[in-house]
């Protein structure tokens, strides 16, 4: 599903101001085609998370880029664990063995 | 349904101030964005907005102590999905190398790198050993008219790292297709290649034509005489307007067939066709002459149109 600028305007309840302006800022990234924005289900899930963030959780616009950068690795790890995770799982019960030990050593390497 | 002061840590008395601080100090600590790896959040999170959505409005507040609305609120119209539902997924991706996208196409320091790339504290070994991981690939959405995913089209698009794109739609393209750009998405590492941008195809639906595989359907109105005369129609299809006969006798429900007239296969001879259903139309209200001829009228032998679906 894709919206319009419009309908980020209505459904979640921002300025065009703001938006315009968080996309300007590249908080946002919708996608441009024929002269108009089109946001997907993860573009308007982070209009609103900016919205909540300033609006009820009292976060200035100074601190907003702050917060979105540290979530953007928090997430990126979270995939890289996964893909980690996936590559652990397809190892020889051994190696995973061998993993596990270690990691109980708790000395890392 | 938990009593909302007792969600917010809140006795009856507290003044609107201190029922905005306690739900922003709760807020910070459990919004679900801010706790992608715990699941339990999520409920609290919402007992903590229900809550608020009841307390921080001095109106409601009055109702619900009056009881005249209950814990819930009777709102549930909801929030839509949460910003960590789709963060991890591939129209996540493009949010993720460090922020914004800004540095979409550099090298990054990769976790994999820390793991696999350094020199060992301690080890004989000198030097690094490359580490070369493929960029992740990165979905994006786009929307394409009827006619133009039935005929193809070329979109210029902008994606999230400032790149302009071309990208062919080809003739006949479904709705939820998806097209591969390679190499159009996050950068590899190490000389490793860059994954590919994956582009999902919504088709607007048309106001008159619908699709089926490579077929094409449309509901033709037909006027009284036509449908009893017969005559020649110009009718659209999505290759453009073409004249059609509609044989005398022609009613309701009956299915012409324009071959050649659907949407392109992959190989020649695949071609689809447009089938033309026709709905015969009488007048808003009939003049006196319709009413006049109709009760004239004497149907022939076998006109029983209700014994012949079996509703006598």
């Amino acid at each position: 599903m894709t919206i319009s600028f419009e309908q980020v305007v209505t459904q979640v309840e921002v300025s065009r101001g703001d938006l315009t302006r968080w996309i300007r800022e590249r908080w946002v990234l919708p996608i441009e085609q024929d002269g108009g924005y089109l946001f997907d289900e993860v573009d308007i899930a982070r209009v609103r998370l900016i919205a909540e963030l300033r609006d009820d959780l009292a976060v200035n616009d100074e601190a907003v880029p702050v917060i979105l950068q540290l979530l953007d690795q928090v997430y990126e790890l979270r995939r890289t664990l996964g893909e980690l995770r996936q590559a652990i799982a397809q190892l020889p019960e051994t190696a995973r063995g061998q993993i596990d030990e270690t990691l109980k050593a708790g000395e890392g390497g | 349904m938990p009593d909302p002061y007792s969600t917010l840590g809140l006795d009856k008395s507290a003044d609107q101030d201190a029922v905005k601080a306690a739900y922003r100090k709760l807020a910070k600590r459990y919004h679900p964005d801010l706790n992608p790896g715990d699941s339990k959040v999520e409920q609290r999170f919402k007992e903590i907005s229900q809550a608020y959505g009841i307390l921080g409005d001095p109106e409601k507040r009055k109702r619900f102590d009056r009881g005249e609305i209950d814990a819930s609120g009777q709102e549930t119209a909801g929030r839509g999905g949460f910003y960590r539902t789709y963060a991890e997924s591939g129209q996540g991706a493009k949010y993720g190398p460090h922020g914004f996208g800004f540095r979409f196409d550099q090298g990054l320091d990769d976790i994999f790198e820390d793991l696999f790339g350094g020199t060992r504290p301690g080890s004989q070994r000198r030097g690094r050993t490359t580490v070369r991981r493929r960029g992740a690939d990165v979905s994006y959405k786009v929307r394409v008219g009827f006619l133009e995913a039935a005929s193809g089209v070329k979109k210029r698009l902008a994606l999230a790292d400032g790149k302009q794109l071309a990208v062919a739609v080809p003739a006949g393209t479904e709705d939820g297709q998806t097209l591969r750009l390679k190499g159009q998405g996050v950068a590899g590492l190490g000389g490793a290649p860059a994954g590919d941008a994956l582009i999902e195809i919504a088709v607007e639906p048309h106001p008159y034509f619908r699709r089926e595989g490579r077929d094409i359907h449309l509901e033709l109105p037909i006027s009284l005489r036509e449908a009893v005369l017969g005559a020649t129609i110009d009718v659209p299809t999505v290759h453009g307007r073409v004249s059609m006969k509609i044989p005398p006798g022609s009613n309701s429900g009956t299915r012409l067939r324009l071959k050649g007239k659907g949407l392109a296969g992959a190989k020649a001879g695949e071609t689809g066709d447009q089938y033309v259903t026709a709905r015969v139309v009488l007048p808003d209200a009939p003049d006196d002459e319709l009413k006049a001829f109709a009760e004239r009228w004497s149907p022939p032998e076998g006109y029983a149109p209700r014994r012949k679906a079996g509703l006598d």
